[in-house]
């Protein structure tokens, strides 16, 4: 139960005890906002998992001991037994008892821990020295394939965390991507994540994706990271508005969160005149290497023109149209970078990823001072000040101007704190 | 439907396992069993934990070793490869040559290359057997056991069953019954960038070999002549040609009196001096001492009773090859 409902409940009984409600109403006010205790136990699930993961764990360490006076056949009896009994004590209560489903997928979770001991206790127990980073991925895919089947959100993450294994093992240790990974989240994960209306499934996929994307574009071409990425983040932002009108409406803030971190920190990596030289010096060459910014990119508009088409844009607020405008600001200008204009244009590029940037702080700003959202005024300055500070480093020698410089920052951030705190205070009905 | 479904996710799992185990298991009681030697240069790899990493003396293999179409082509990093295995000496095996077409029949086994072939001289090869796990506190043990890089070195044979598609199992291990030192006793005062005009003495070092005894049985060795029972041979890293321009050891008859015999725990010992003519190369058309000719390139001793010792020892002579650690003409590697 959050702290609003929280505190709407204990408001109800307050108004039914003197009086200021009847029983009926107390009742219709209760039904309108549930408490959500009837909903899935996430908390009671995620314990048991994570406990079913650390005794999964403690058994690989027992087993990894190797013990030589342990016979082969009777580790392996040990491996198979394990699996089973944790799998089938699953299968059996699952039929059982229905409450139990904290239980049973903590067994089931421990069942496929134990599988992926079992791969590395059936390799120590036969010397076998193959590819490891394989293991990985069967490992995962047993967890995707159950994380359907049951369906089970807990399986799902440990799948998300073993394909992240398999594809870093495969880049950092082999240097050879498979190109699969981010695919397998895109059709495996996510698309589980939205049925089973799991935020946290989402986010962890979300940021899996974007990650696995970036290590494959990084793979065939270095360079190309930043602009995979950042079409990534777009295409995310886009997706948020879209989402917020769809049965999974809980979903935007998190497609939101993921794909604005990533933005705010490409676009600020972007204003650094290195950054944009170097983007305008990268040429894709062939087809795999411009899938990886096409691609997003192609999805980033698709959907933002199902947005304009829909009708999506003109309903949102100002500050909302105008990071929209920010943000499509920054598509175009990465486009026209990637497409090849003139190197010596790379000054122009660089002073109008700063004005974006700085757009963002201050819609950043004004909007959370109008809504009274300290975190946002906060990110705002945080994120302005950064700006300042990078571009202090870049432009000023002179002390005197520096020391205007910090003047003229220290100035403009008291002045926004001291009229957030006026806006405060009159929005509070005690001061006013 | 759904229960059917995670009924299947979970039989699959089991398969999984059950393939992994079946399949090794299939092979250690079909397959045939050969031993391989790991070379005696392993110990300055890092142990890790439980398992002792094991390096095949073919681990490495040199262009004159490569057949097929690899022979002609550049061979990429984690290409399938077979590495054909012929009879050393007992059960022991060693690698006959490698190529990227699957032998028809014979014994041979399946690998991947680690490099890309450009990127290094020769092929390294992984052939899945490499890891070799124990029980935790006992691999201490066997890199004692195998020695230490400036001291007496025993090599490991490790017994392994091959199946027929070239998988290879590791069953078990045992110790070489010779174990080999290789000191230098005369270190050239030079490196690569010395003008060799200028220097005055021998280009080459001068080496002190040991044999050792590190069975529980008596052993008999020959070196006839002018230290016959070793050659010098270049590691695969190298892809020039050498051949030795030292002829005296062809077709010398071994007597019983040439036989060395060494008790348990008792050592051979050798001063080998490579600026003398006996260890001459030709190279590139020059013949000299590697110390002039081969001075970037790196060697191996090798003891090997010659044939005619076979006849001459019977069965109690020692078969097979003892390759030293590694060197150069100014400093010692491995």
């Amino acid at each position: 139960m959050s702290k609003r409902n929280r505190w709407l409940q204990d408001q109800i009984s307050a108004w039914l005890d003197e009086g200021l409600i009847d029983a009926p109403q107390a009742a219709s006010l209760r039904l309108r906002y549930p408490t959500g205790d009837q909903q899935t136990p996430w908390g009671r699930i995620i314990v048991s998992s994570v406990g079913a993961v650390v005794f999964g764990l403690g058994i690989i360490l027992f087993f990894a001991y190797n013990w030589a006076e342990l016979p082969k056949f009777a580790k392996l009896a040990l491996v198979f037994t394990a699996v089973i009994a944790a799998h089938g004590t699953g299968f059996y209560l699952s039929s059982s008892d229905t409450a139990k489903r904290g239980l049973v997928e903590s067994l089931h979770v421990m069942g496929t821990m134990l599988f992926g001991a079992g791969i590395w206790l059936i390799a120590q127990i036969y010397h076998i020295d193959e590819h490891y980073p394989n293991a990985f991925l069967v490992w995962g895919l047993a967890a995707l394939a159950l994380a359907w089947a049951m369906p089970s959100v807990a399986q799902a993450l440990m799948a998300v965390l073993l394909i992240v294994l398999w594809e870093c093992f495969e880049v950092f240790d082999f240097s050879s991507p498979t190109y699969l990974g981010p695919w397998i989240v895109l059709f495996g994960i996510i698309p589980l994540a939205w049925l089973q209306r799991s935020r946290a499934l989402l986010f962890f996929a979300l940021v899996a994706f974007i990650a696995l994307y970036a290590l494959g574009a990084g793979r065939v071409e270095g360079d190309m990271v930043l602009a995979a990425m950042f079409y990534c983040a777009c295409l995310y932002l886009a997706a948020s508005r879209l989402c917020a009108r769809s049965a999974f409406p809980e979903s935007a803030p998190v497609f939101a969160t993921v794909g604005f971190s990533v933005y705010l920190v490409l676009l600020y990596i972007l204003t650094f005149h290195e950054v944009t030289r170097a983007l305008l010096d990268l040429s894709p060459e062939g087809a795999l290497q411009w899938s990886y910014v096409i691609l997003p990119l192609v999805g980033a508009l698709s959907v933002w023109l199902i947005l304009l088409a829909t009708g999506a844009w003109q309903q949102a607020d100002a500050m909302r149209r105008w990071n929209a405008g920010l943000i499509s600001f920054s598509m175009l200008l990465m486009c026209f970078e990637l497409v090849g204009v003139s190197r010596e244009q790379t000054g122009f590029f660089t002073l109008m990823f700063n004005l974006g940037f700085l757009g963002h702080c201050l819609v950043m700003i004004v909007a959370g001072t109008q809504r009274l959202s300290w975190k946002q005024v906060t990110l705002g300055c945080v994120l302005f000040s950064a700006l300042m500070f990078a571009r202090f480093l870049d432009l000023f020698d002179s002390l005197l101007m520096r020391s205007l410089f910090f003047l003229a920052l220290g100035a403009g951030l008291f002045l926004i704190g001291n009229f957030y705190s006026r806006r405060k205070k009159l929005q509070d009905p005690q001061h006013a | 439907m759904r229960r059917k479904f995670i009924l299947f996710c979970i039989a699959a799992q089991l398969l999984v396992l059950g393939v992994m185990a079946g399949e090794r298991e299939y092979i250690l009681n079909t397959g045939e069993r050969i031993y391989l030697r790991t070379a005696p240069i392993d110990p300055r790899d890092p142990f890790r934990g439980d398992f002792v990493r094991l390096r095949y003396e073919f681990a490495q293999v040199s262009d004159e070793q490569v057949r097929g179409a690899l022979a002609d082509s550049a061979g990429q990093k984690g290409d399938r490869v077979y590495a054909v295995l012929a009879k050393s000496a007992g059960d022991l095996y060693r690698l006959d040559y490698i190529s990227d077409e699957k032998p028809e029949a014979g014994l041979f086994l399946r690998g991947r290359l680690r490099h890309d072939r450009r990127a290094t001289r020769g092929l390294a090869v992984k052939y899945g057997i490499e890891q070799l796990f124990v029980e935790q506190g006992t691999g201490k043990a066997i890199e004692r056991r195998r020695g230490t890089r400036d001291g007496l070195q025993v090599p490991m044979e490790v017994e392994i069953a091959v199946g027929s598609s070239g998988t290879a199992v590791i069953r078990g291990f045992r110790w070489s019954q010779l174990g080999s030192s290789l000191e230098m006793l005369r270190i050239p005062r030079r490196n690569r960038n010395t003008n060799l005009e200028e220097v005055t003495g021998p280009l080459s070092p001068k080496l002190l070999i040991g044999l050792q005894n590190v069975s529980d049985k008596v052993l008999l060795l020959a070196d006839p002549g002018d230290h016959c029972g070793f050659q010098m041979r270049k590691t695969a890293r190298v892809s020039r040609q050498y051949r030795p321009a030292y002829n005296g050891c062809r077709g010398l008859p071994v007597s019983a009196g040439d036989l060395i015999a060494l008790a348990p725990g008792e050592a051979y010992t050798v001063e080998l001096d490579l600026s003398e003519p006996r260890w001459q190369v030709e190279v590139d058309g020059n013949t000299g001492e590697i110390g002039r000719y081969a001075s970037d390139d790196s060697f191996r001793m090798v003891y090997e009773a010659p044939e005619a010792a076979l006849d001459a020892g019977g069965d109690d002579i020692w078969k097979g090859e003892l390759p030293t650690r590694a060197f150069t003409a100014f400093q010692l590697l491995d």
